[in-house]
Parts: C-alpha cells; structure tokens; sequence
C-alpha cells in the first residue's frame, strides 16, 4: 500500500509538472529547440560523409602498372561521383605532401611502386594513406570515405574478374589516424552528445524546477501536503526524466535522418542506459543544489561539474586519447559510463550482456546519489 | 478548554540569530486567533514551524496533538495553510489545480470531483472551473488559495495575510468565509497587519515581536490594558513607532537572503 501511496504520488506530480511544461508554449518550444539546434550545429561542425562533400583528397601514384592505372581510375570515377571527395593527381609524395602542408588537401592516397605486380601475382597491392593531423574529424571523414571506396572498388574489380582473392588485393595502410573512431565519424559523437544533452537535463533541470517551486511559493503546498519527500523529488525527477527523454529522442532522430548515424544496438537498452543516467543526474543535481545556499551558487557548482564531465567523458574524443591521471578521472565519471554504454550500443550493436558492467556502475551512482539527496533535500528546505 | 495549538519553549535561530525566542504559545480548539506582529518579529517563522516547513531548533510545539517534528505527516492531514503567496500553478485550471492537491491528500475518485465542485461552489468559481489561473484576477486567485487549503477539510487552517492586496469586495467575501468556517467549528490562526481586520475577526489576539510573544488576549481587553481605542494604538505602543527595516536594526543577512530551498 505504501509503495502504491508514493508511486501514485510520485506520478500526481510528475503529470502535474508535464502539464504544465505542455500549457507553456515557449518552454515547451525551447525544449524542442535546444536539441534541435544543438544537434544541427554539432552534426555540421563534426562533418559526416553526408554532410562532408568536396573534401580535396591528393594521389600520387608510384607504380604506373594496368592493375594500378585500373583501381585509381575507379578511386577517382567513384568518388568524384558520390561528391564527397576532389581528387587531384600529384607526380611526387613530396608535391602532395607540400599541399597538404599548405592546407590545399586533407589527405593524400600513395599508389606504393610494385602494387601491379603484387596484384597481378595473386597477392595484395600496397596503399598508403596520409592525414591532415591538425583535423581529426575530417581526418576520419576522408580516411571512411576512402576506405568505403577501395573495398567497393575491390569488390567490382572481383566481380569482374570471377576472383575470389581479389576482394583483399588491396592493403591501405594508415598514417595518423585517431584511435576508436567509427567508420561515419558523428556515429561516434552522437551517443556523446546524447548522453550529455540527458545530463544537463537531469542535474540542473530539477534543480531549476524546485527553485521555481519555491520562489513561487508552490513547493509549500507540497510540503504541507502529507506525502513523503521521496515522492516529491521522485515525482519532479521522473518529469525532468522523460523531458530528458523526450529531447534524447529528438536528438537520436535528426541524427539519424541529418547525418546518417545509424543505430545498430536496441533502443529498449538506450532507453535503459539514459534512464539510469538520469537518476544519477538528479541525483547528484539535488546533492549539488541542496549544499548551495543559493540558486546562483548551486548553478555555478553545475556547471562546474557539467563541463568538465562532458570533455573528459568520451563524448568528443576517445578517452584514449586523454594523459594516463586524466584517464582515471574520466573513469570516475558517471557520463563516462553513460557515453560508453551507448557507444556500445548505439554504434556496435552491443547486447545487454556487454554492457553489464557500465549498467551496474550506473545502477551504483543512482542508488547512492537518490540515497544521499534525499535527505539532504528534506534538511535544506526545512532548516 | 481544549488546546489545538501548544508550544512551549520554542526557538529557531538564524546563524544564531534568533528569529523566535522561546516562545509559549497555546491557541484552544475552535478559537480564531490573531497573531500581529512588526515585519521580521517571527510571525512567519512560527507559522512556518507550526505548518511543519521549518524544523525549530529548540523547544516543542503541537498542532491537534501532534508534534511538529516528531508527527510531521500526522499535522498535515489536519492543517490547511494559506501563505502569503499563492499556492497555485497559473498553467493549471481551478479544477486541475484542486484535483492535484485532492490527490496529494489522499482523497480518490468521485469524492474529488464532488469535494472540488462543492469548494468552487463556496467562493462562487464554478463557472471559471476550467479556466487556467493565470487568466484569473487576484481577488478570484486568492479565493481559489483559500479552498485549496480546504480540500481535505482541515480542522486548523492557518491564513497569512489572506486579504493582502484585494478589493474591498473580495476582502469581505473572504472574511465573510473564514468567519463562517470558523462558526462551523475550524481552528483558524491569523496574520495580518491589518488592525481591523484582525480585530473584527479574532477572538484572541497575539502580539509577536524580536521573537517573543509580548501581549495575548482579547481585542477588547488588549485595548482596555494599554488605555487606547483602538488595535493599531495597541500594536504601536507595544511595538513602538520606529521603523523596522531602519540600518540600526540588527537583522543578519543571511535571513534576508534567499536560500536555494529554505
């Protein structure tokens, strides 16, 4: 009976607050907007392979053989035609190099001397692919889209030849690429931006819904009321959590349609990762306020929090890339775990079996930080 | 006579400033019973710790025979509490706004429409049911204030500063209705800073200042004891004719300052 009590509580409350949010066009408008514009903004700045056209890609061909002279000519028709590459032929590495250096291109694909005939004889052709370091995100970009190019090529090559082997002719070696990127590289930003759109809802939208209680004097009608104060803040986290969601969504769906991330994973298990995400959030949101003597300080404690769990959680580069300390920070983090997760999913297609771990870790973070706020909460309202 | 407010020794310090200094309280069950007071006297530090918002820091206080503390939830079922500022959501209706607090205080099903239609009908709102708040003037706000603090039919309602504000039109009709509420058998306590107000509707009345309760009783004997005529003289002799909110007051920041939550 108790748990009914606070479930229907908790329920009276968060319907309460998602009815209102509806009657507010405007805050209802800026929900929208926000993922909308953060989503369309980070989706262009991170260019994807279908936001990404006419990147100039140099080659320099070192072997001048038929097989040689055949899968260039292909490289060229196939990206010329897709759009998303300018290929300009170099006669020297070192010319190429000289433009790449000047900015002119952002990767140069070397013909190895002897490709023709390796392939000729059965066996597999050298590539050479050199990146423009100071671009990471267009760096992958290229480095996919030539890849997606040279396995297409070979697969045509084979299908004309009616050889087997001829689907591995060719072996692309990489110079400077960043570690853990996916083959579209937004699919690996998007779980990120994801997650972290989740947490900024979480910690500093409950935070903000109770502030506005208060200084409308509407939390004391709460209160007064004789249900718990689990309910109370259950009740307000379960609507930030489904406005969270509901943002989430938004976010997955122009990510998908915009920029071609798909999804290979379940969305039940997304839907499991943020939601546990959330709780945590809330958590930590409502430690963070209930401290704070005042609405400004408690912001300013959030947001100190919030944007360095968003560069050190994996959303915008791999945590791989970070100095051995900053790693182990970045593990203390509950986003990191939120991110890790949906990467797994959202990207690998990971099942619930390889996601146990960052699951229990999140399971952890939301008991103790709802345990903790609880409390806390009850004391910082009525002291 | 039975007692259906009792404090006793209460306190509750600010950073060690003490916003009620032990203070002995008793109001008896049916009274209505006003409780006057400068600005920063601590009327509303007691009616908060009474309404279980603010947890005292020492001594005891017992609202229907419960304790504050001890029996919060307890005191919540039998208290409604108008505030000195609105407690409804502009976005909701009167009617959702209502239903949401009939749901918090338990009540289900046809007994929330009936309970709701039944207040409305009290301040004449039934037709403004399905109306958003926002739309509605501050007289109509306020009257729909009061039947929120009445959805669960509470034997002691608190009212803080009800009339603040209103047109002499809704300040008797909300007069008129307290005044019924309390024939019918409510305990009612009463702040105000309206002298009239608070002499036409108590039938005791307590004077609150620097923390302490500095006279309790009758209007009538209140005005007999300082030789005056009328409650206003009575208050400013007992409390003075300075400005309280004058640089020599000594009140800390920190209670003038919003808190995050409290």
């Amino acid at each position: 009976m108790g748990i009914v009590r606070e479930a229907f509580n908790t329920v009276t409350i968060a319907w309460k607050d998602l009815n209102e949010l509806w009657r507010s066009k405007i805050r209802l408008f800026t929900l929208i907007m926000m993922p909308l514009l953060l989503i369309s903004v980070l989706g262009f700045m991170f260019p994807s392979g279908y936001t990404m056209k006419h990147i100039s890609v140099g080659i320099v061909q070192l072997d001048r053989g038929d097989e040689a002279r055949a899968i260039v000519g292909e490289v060229i028709r196939m990206a010329t035609s897709s759009g998303a590459l300018d290929i300009l032929s170099f006669a020297s590495t070192e010319q190429a190099k000289e433009a790449l250096m000047e900015g002119r291109l952002k990767g140069i694909l070397i013909v190895e001397p002897g490709f023709s005939e390796q392939v000729a004889m059965g066996g597999r052709g050298s590539m050479r692919l050199i990146l423009d370091q100071t671009s990471p995100t267009i760096s992958l970009a290229v480095s996919s889209s030539i890849t997606a190019i040279l396995s297409a090529v070979s697969a045509q090559i084979a299908e004309r030849g009616s050889q087997d082997h001829i689907t591995a002719a060719i072996s692309l070696e990489q110079e400077s690429i960043v570690p853990g990127a996916a083959s579209n590289p937004f699919e690996f930003m998007a779980p990120g931006f994801l997650a972290t759109m989740v947490m900024m809802s979480g910690m500093s939208g409950l935070a903000s819904a109770i502030s506005r209680e208060r200084e409308l004097g509407t939390l004391d009608g709460m209160m007064m009321s004789p249900i718990s104060r689990f309910s109370i803040i259950l009740g307000k986290a379960l609507s930030q959590t489904i406005r969270g969601l509901f943002q989430g969504l938004i976010m997955i769906c122009l990510t998908m349609v915009l920029f071609g991330v798909r999804i290979y994973g379940s969305p039940i298990l997304m839907l499991l990762v943020l939601l546990l995400g959330v709780l945590g959030f809330v958590g930590i949101g409502i430690i963070a306020t209930s401290i704070a003597s005042e609405q400004e300080t408690a912001t300013m404690i959030l947001m100190m929090m919030q944007i360095p769990m968003m560069f050190l959680s994996g959303t915008l580069y791999p945590i791989e890339q970070l100095p051995a300390w900053l790693q182990m920070v970045a593990k203390a983090i509950p986003l990191t775990y939120v991110v890790t997760a949906l990467r797994k999913v959202m990207v690998l297609g990971a099942p619930m079996t390889a996601i146990t771990g960052e699951i229990s870790i999140l399971i952890i973070i939301a008991v103790v930080s709802i345990s903790i706020a609880i409390p806390l909460f009850e004391r910082a309202i009525t002291k | 006579m039975e007692a259906d407010i009792e404090v006793k020794g209460l306190a509750k310090y600010f950073n060690g400033f003490p916003a009620l200094n032990h203070i002995d309280l008793t109001v008896y069950k049916g009274e209505f019973f006003g409780l006057l007071g400068p600005n920063g006297a601590g009327k509303t530090t007691l009616m908060r710790i009474l309404t279980t918002l603010l947890r005292p820091s020492e001594g005891q206080a017992k609202v229907g025979g419960y304790d504050v503390v001890k029996d919060a939830s307890k005191v919540r079922t039998i208290i409604g509490a108008v505030s000195d500022k609105l407690i409804m959501y502009n976005l909701l209706s009167a009617k959702e706004n209502l239903r949401f607090f009939a749901r918090l205080y338990g009540l289900k099903g046809n007994a929330i429409e009936e309970r709701i239609d039944e207040l409305l009908d009290l301040v004449e709102l039934r037709s403004w049911q399905n109306k958003l708040v926002g739309t509605f003037s501050t007289g109509m706000r306020q009257r729909l204030n009061i039947v929120r603090a009445l959805i669960q039919n509470p034997k002691i309602l608190f009212l803080d500063e009800p009339t603040l504000g209103l047109d002499p039109q809704s300040q008797r009709f909300i007069k008129d209705l307290v005044i019924d509420l309390n024939k019918k058998g409510m305990t009612i306590v009463l702040t105000t800073h309206d002298m009239d107000e608070a002499d036409e509707l108590s039938q005791r009345i307590g004077i609150i200042d620097r923390g302490k309760i500095i006279a309790c009783d009758t209007p009538s004997s209140l005005k007999r004891m300082q030789g005056v005529g009328t409650l206003e003289e009575v208050f400013l002799s007992l409390t003075g004719r300075g400005l309280r909110d004058s640089a020599n007051e000594k009140v800390p920041t920190v209670v003038r300052h919003r808190r995050m939550f409290g």
